[in-house]
């Protein structure tokens, strides 16, 4: 290096320069850029809080296809394996009824007819008396011929009309009305060991079918099924056809959509990666029909099959009824940024939902039915605590530095508990959008 | 702990005091290094800010065995190579090899210059040039380093550093004639 390298190498050791002011405003301002990344406060799909923001999530709720047979809840009558096991044969009753078509007349003549219409009318003054002719499913009884799960409880009040070879009457069918019992949960198997046989009519069967439910971490109301339940006199002893007395029965849910707010917390721990996690309420319904209201301790209820029934029961025309589920979630997600246009960014989320089941209740559109609300067990078909797994894809824009927006579409998987009965759960599926106003806070 | 220590330790939670103190310490020293390298002022002083928003986002990879004063002047030195690589870029340097070596050097005296009237005329000279020549003669890195740097050829770092060196003390020299014709001039009258 010859002496002007080190001439000038020397002259700019220990040389000194202020830079303007912007330079400091400069690099201040690109450090509080960095640092608003690292903690943010995150409106998103789950989001309002302290009334600063609200924001809406709308979902549809789909079927899985899950609605085949495994589905359907069916339980072998007591009824019919006491008839198989003692070998009796009631051949002569059974014998002259097949017709699975159950005709109910208007003004049937008989007491018990007039019983029913009277308390009919009395609960609900717009409503006609039963005057109508039911079809009912084809009789699969052969298969599916069932009972209650609680067969103790099946409770015929009057043996005698169901004793009566002419089952084909409309007097004799209409006394069908005045059955009495008692229907929880199905979901478990039956237990027979108490079973009481004097209290049950042995040539009586029922058979029932839920399609949709929700349980121990599984909801579905099933939009293409049908629930029934439908109440048959056994045909043979072999258990061949049966005769279908009646049938309680629900039309396909129809989802309404679901409606959510509530808040969230995000951080970034890297330029891609992150987490959030929220509290949200979210309000779901879905409406149906249904041929039937029951009476318990007085008051008037619609009927949800699968959310099940007990007293006296009326048919009538069908009616609709909504159900509405409230709940509130604590959703938790992992963040990517999988693109970055400045402004613009995209983020794929996934993660984990657990959902907390406050209320179900089944609203009748008579107004004489009271809202039946729906009681949750660990052991029955509504858990108060439901798990689902979290994806979406979210498009966020930032509108200022503290301030963004975002837009994403999601899709929840709800999970089947490990320890339910296969044959009846099923996984249902959310499909939604999510709108979210984010405030980015400074860390400093 | 000494004081840089516990300095860089505030930065690093954040500490908005401790971060303009670090700032003020040693952008004073950083500023006229930034200006070799850029054409003007304003463009030493992006740089400068640029260099130091780095300093502040990567304080914690620090490594303590290190001169503080050696990794910022490393960070600056980045920055700058960054900020320039484009214009070099639109400006493509060409092997003059043969033109710096056939100049003759004459002596030139640096000592009554001061460093800001050096600094104005190494921004008159190219970008390329500039930037090798700070880099060779002033940081002290090799034509091979400065070649694997700027992704040029060893040849090219050579023959822009041989320009460079022919412009600025040409630069010098002509400066110094002002000066001395404007001494005769005093000395006549």
């Amino acid at each position: 290096m010859s002496d002007f390298e080190n001439g000038l190498k020397e002259m700019f050791e220990g040389a000194e320069f202020k830079p303007s002011d912007r330079v400091w405003a400069g690099v201040e301002a690109g450090i509080k850029i960095k640092k608003k990344k690292g903690v943010f406060f995150y409106w998103q799909t789950y989001g309002i809080a302290a009334g600063i923001a609200l924001v809406l999530s709308f979902g549809f709720l789909f079927s899985d296809r899950f609605n085949g047979e495994g589905q359907k809840v069916t339980t072998k009558s007591k009824a019919e394996v006491e008839n198989k096991e003692s070998g009796v044969k009631n051949s002569d009753e059974n014998s002259k009824g097949t017709d699975s078509t159950l005709k109910l007349e208007e003004g049937g003549g008989s007491k018990l007819d007039n019983e029913v219409n009277s308390k009919l009318q009395a609960s609900n003054s717009t409503q006609k008396p039963i005057a109508k002719i039911y079809s009912l499913p084809p009789a699969k009884l052969k298969n599916e011929v069932a009972s209650v799960g609680d067969a103790s409880n099946l409770v015929i009040r009057d043996n005698e009309v169901f004793e009566s070879p002419q089952l084909r009457t409309p007097q004799r069918s209409i006394n069908i009305l005045k059955g009495l019992w008692d229907m929880k949960h199905m979901v478990a198997s039956m237990d027979l060991k108490d079973y009481k046989i004097e209290e049950v009519t042995i040539n009586e069967s029922r058979a029932l079918a839920l399609n949709g439910g929700l349980s121990g971490g599984s909801f579905n109301p099933n939009p293409s099924g049908n629930s029934h339940d439908m109440f048959s006199r056994l045909d043979s002893p072999s258990g061949n056809s049966g005769i279908a007395l009646s049938s309680v029965s629900n039309g396909s849910d129809k989802q309404l959509g679901s409606l959510s707010f509530g808040a969230g917390l995000g951080f970034e721990l890297s330029d891609r990666w992150g987490i959030n996690a929220g509290l949200r309420y979210s309000e779901y319904r879905f409406a149906n029909q249904s041929n039937a209201y029951s009476v318990e301790n007085g008051v008037s209820y619609p009927i949800y099959l699968p959310a099940g029934y007990s007293g006296e029961v009326y048919f009538i025309p069908n009616y609709d009824i909504t159900n509405t589920i409230k709940s509130v979630s604590i959703p938790v997600q992992a963040t990517f940024k999988v693109l970055d246009l400045g402004k613009f960014d995209v983020q794929m989320k996934a993660g984990f939902s657990a959902d907390y089941f406050l209320s179900y209740n089944i609203k009748g559109d008579l107004s004489s039915l009271e809202v039946r609300k729906v009681a949750f067990s660990k052991d029955g078909l509504y858990d108060r605590l439901n798990f689902a797994g979290l994806s979406a894809l979210a498009l966020n824009y930032k509108l200022s530095q503290e301030w963004g927006v975002s837009v994403e579409g999601y899709y929840r998987k709800f999970l089947k508990p490990s320890n339910q009965d296969n044959s009846f759960q099923s996984s249902p599926s959310v499909l939604g959008v999510g709108f979210s106003l984010n405030y980015f806070i400074n860390r400093d | 702990m000494n004081l840089d220590e516990n300095l860089i330790d505030q930065c690093i939670k954040g500490n908005q005091k401790a971060q303009r103190e670090l700032y003020d310490r040693y952008a004073l020293k950083l500023m006229p290094m930034a200006m070799r390298y850029a054409k003007s002022q304003e463009d030493a002083e992006d740089i400068l800010q640029d260099a130091f928003i780095k300093i502040f986002n990567s304080l914690d990879s620090f490594r303590r065995e290190a001169q503080f004063l050696t990794w910022l002047k490393r960070i600056v030195i980045n920055t700058a190579i960054n900020h320039n690589r484009k214009k070099m870029y639109q400006q493509p340097m060409l092997d003059i090899e043969k033109v710096a070596l056939m100049h003759v050097e004459s002596d030139l005296t640096l000592s009554n210059m001061h460093f800001t009237e050096i600094l104005a005329m190494m921004q008159k000279l190219p970008v390329g040039s500039r930037t090798i020549f700070n880099l060779f003669a002033i940081e002290g890195y090799g034509h091979k380093e400065i070649a694997e740097m700027l992704e040029i050829s060893e040849g090219t770092s050579k023959s822009q550093y041989s320009r460079a060196r022919v412009l600025l003390r040409s630069m010098i020299d002509e400066a110094n004639k002002v000066v001395q014709t404007n001494y005769l001039s005093d000395e006549r009258f």
